[in-house]
Parts: C-alpha cells; sequence; structure tokens
C-alpha cells in the first residue's frame, strides 16, 4: 500500500483492489498506517482518499536507513578483523 | 511523547546485506560464536558505556548488551539464538529497548557459504518498528540519516504533489 501511494494519492478501493483485499481489512491496514504517521486520508463525499505524510515516512526511512548503516559498518570491521586473524592451517 | 513523531507501529521491513568474506564459512563462524571475536566488530558505539553484558551462545541461548549512550539514556538489546549450525547458519530473535520504549523486533538469518577461497555471508532481517518514536535513538537516526536521503525522497514522492 505504502509502494503505491508513494506513486500518488488513492482512494480505500483502488488501494485494496490489487491487494485481494476486502474493504474492512484494508481500512484497518490504512488506520495503523494513519496512526502511525504514515499516511493521511482525506473524505471527500463518499470516498476517502489516502495519500503518503511526507515526514512520518521521511523519519521511518531515515531510521531504517541508519539501522543498515550501522549493520554494513559492523560488517566492514568484520571483514578487516578477518584479514587481520586468518585461519590457521592446523584448524 | 511527542504526536507529531509517528510511533511506527505496523511498519515492517525485511532487508538482506550480502558480503564476501575473508576466509572459510568454518572461520567466518568463530567471529560470531566467540565472544572475544566478535566483541571487536560488533561493538558500533565506542562512544557509549557498557553497564553489563551476557554472552550465551547455543541454540536457545539468551543474550543482553546493557548500554549509556552519549546522551544518558539506556539502550538494552536481547538476543535468543533460534537455530546454531556450525559453519552454515545462525538464526536469531533480537530486540532494542530505549529506556521505557521498545523500538524494534526482529528475525535474522545469517547464512555463511563457501565461495572461491571465501565466504559469501546473506544477512537477513526481518524488522518490525514498534515504539520507534520520540527517543533518543530515532532522533539520532533521523538526524544522522536525514541529509543523505532526503533528497532521494524528494524525488520519490515528488509525483504526490
Amino acid at each position: 500500500m505504502v509502494a503505491r501511494l508513494m506513486q500518488g494519492p488513492a482512494s480505500m478501493k483502488e488501494l485494496a483492489a490489487p491487494l485481494g483485499l476486502a474493504l474492512p481489512s484494508a481500512l484497518k491496514h490504512l488506520q495503523v498506517l494513519e496512526n502511525g504517521g504514515i499516511v493521511r486520508s482525506r473524505k471527500s463525499g463518499r470516498v476517502r482518499t489516502f495519500a503518503i505524510e511526507r515526514q512520518g515516512l521521511e523519519a521511518i526511512e531515515a531510521w531504517l536507513d541508519e539501522h543498515r548503516r550501522q549493520i554494513e559498518a559492523g560488517f566492514d570491521r568484520l571483514e578487516d578483523l578477518m584479514r587481520s586473524i586468518p585461519e590457521e592451517p592446523s584448524r | 511523547m511527542n504526536p507529531m513523531v509517528p510511533r511506527g507501529n505496523g511498519i515492517h521491513s525485511s532487508f538482506t546485506v550480502e558480503r564476501l568474506l575473508p576466509g572459510t564459512p568454518a572461520h567466518a563462524y568463530r567471529f560470531w560464536a566467540e565472544p572475544e571475536l566478535k566483541r571487536r566488530w560488533n561493538a558500533c558505539h565506542p562512544d557509549w558505556t557498557v553497564l553489563d553484558e551476557a554472552f550465551d551462545f547455543r541454540i536457545g541461548g539468551h543474550e543482553h548488551t546493557r548500554m549509556r549512550t552519549d546522551t544518558g539514556s539506556v539502550q538494552a538489546v536481547d538476543f535468543h539464538y533460534l537455530d546454531l549450525l556450525p559453519g552454515e547458519r545462525i538464526v536469531y530473535a533480537y530486540a532494542m529497548r530505549l529506556d521505557q520504549a521498545a523500538i524494534s523486533a526482529s528475525l535474522v538469518t545469517i547464512e555463511l557459504l563457501p565461495h572461491a577461497a571465501g565466504t559469501r555471508m546473506l544477512f537477513t532481517e526481518h524488522l518490525a518498528m514498534l515504539d520507534a518514536g520520540d527517543t533518543d535513538l530515532r532522533r539520532q537516526g533521523t538526524e544522522q540519516g536525514f541529509d543523505r536521503l532526503a533528497l532521494e525522497i524528494e524525488k520519490a514522492l515528488a509525483p504526490v504533489h
């Protein structure tokens, strides 16, 4: 759903259909995203439209990016350490 | 908690990091299994103070580290090893807490595959973001990652506006 919304705002129906979700399930999922500050919604007549909440997504992406950066940095150190402590032939 | 900052409840992320390591899978495994070797590469915050840590590398083993961050918060990480196959596979679950907040919970699978004279390591993490909201960790991550990401996300979100 987030991937679809990255392309632009969409109605609940448009978001649910490609995933084969019933509307109540789709709404439940979207409410979690809305409570999490990832999407926001607007109701116009009978149609509720959802869009990405830029700030929320930026913060989540930044947190995940930093998490991955730390993992990569750890593996840089692992590579260096393995190079400095090679396997002994007898092992 | 600042209501403007999202908690991230319900946000999941899966990713794989692939590395070619210098040494056989059996050798690479030692750097995960032996505390004195693991400590030398795994400590990611040299400026944080270790309050306590426990190492228990076996199936069902429970490990934890508790550290005081540079801003005075306490970060706790708990590990639980689910499966270990020496020289081949390491599977564990872990959760991060910052003070009272549960930041995230993850399942990690590490595969060590022979590759030429070395090892191809596949690290796959399935991560659930929990209360990764208005915390020092989140602020730090946001500030550190923000500059690099801002431009990319601007581009990705451009069609919205």
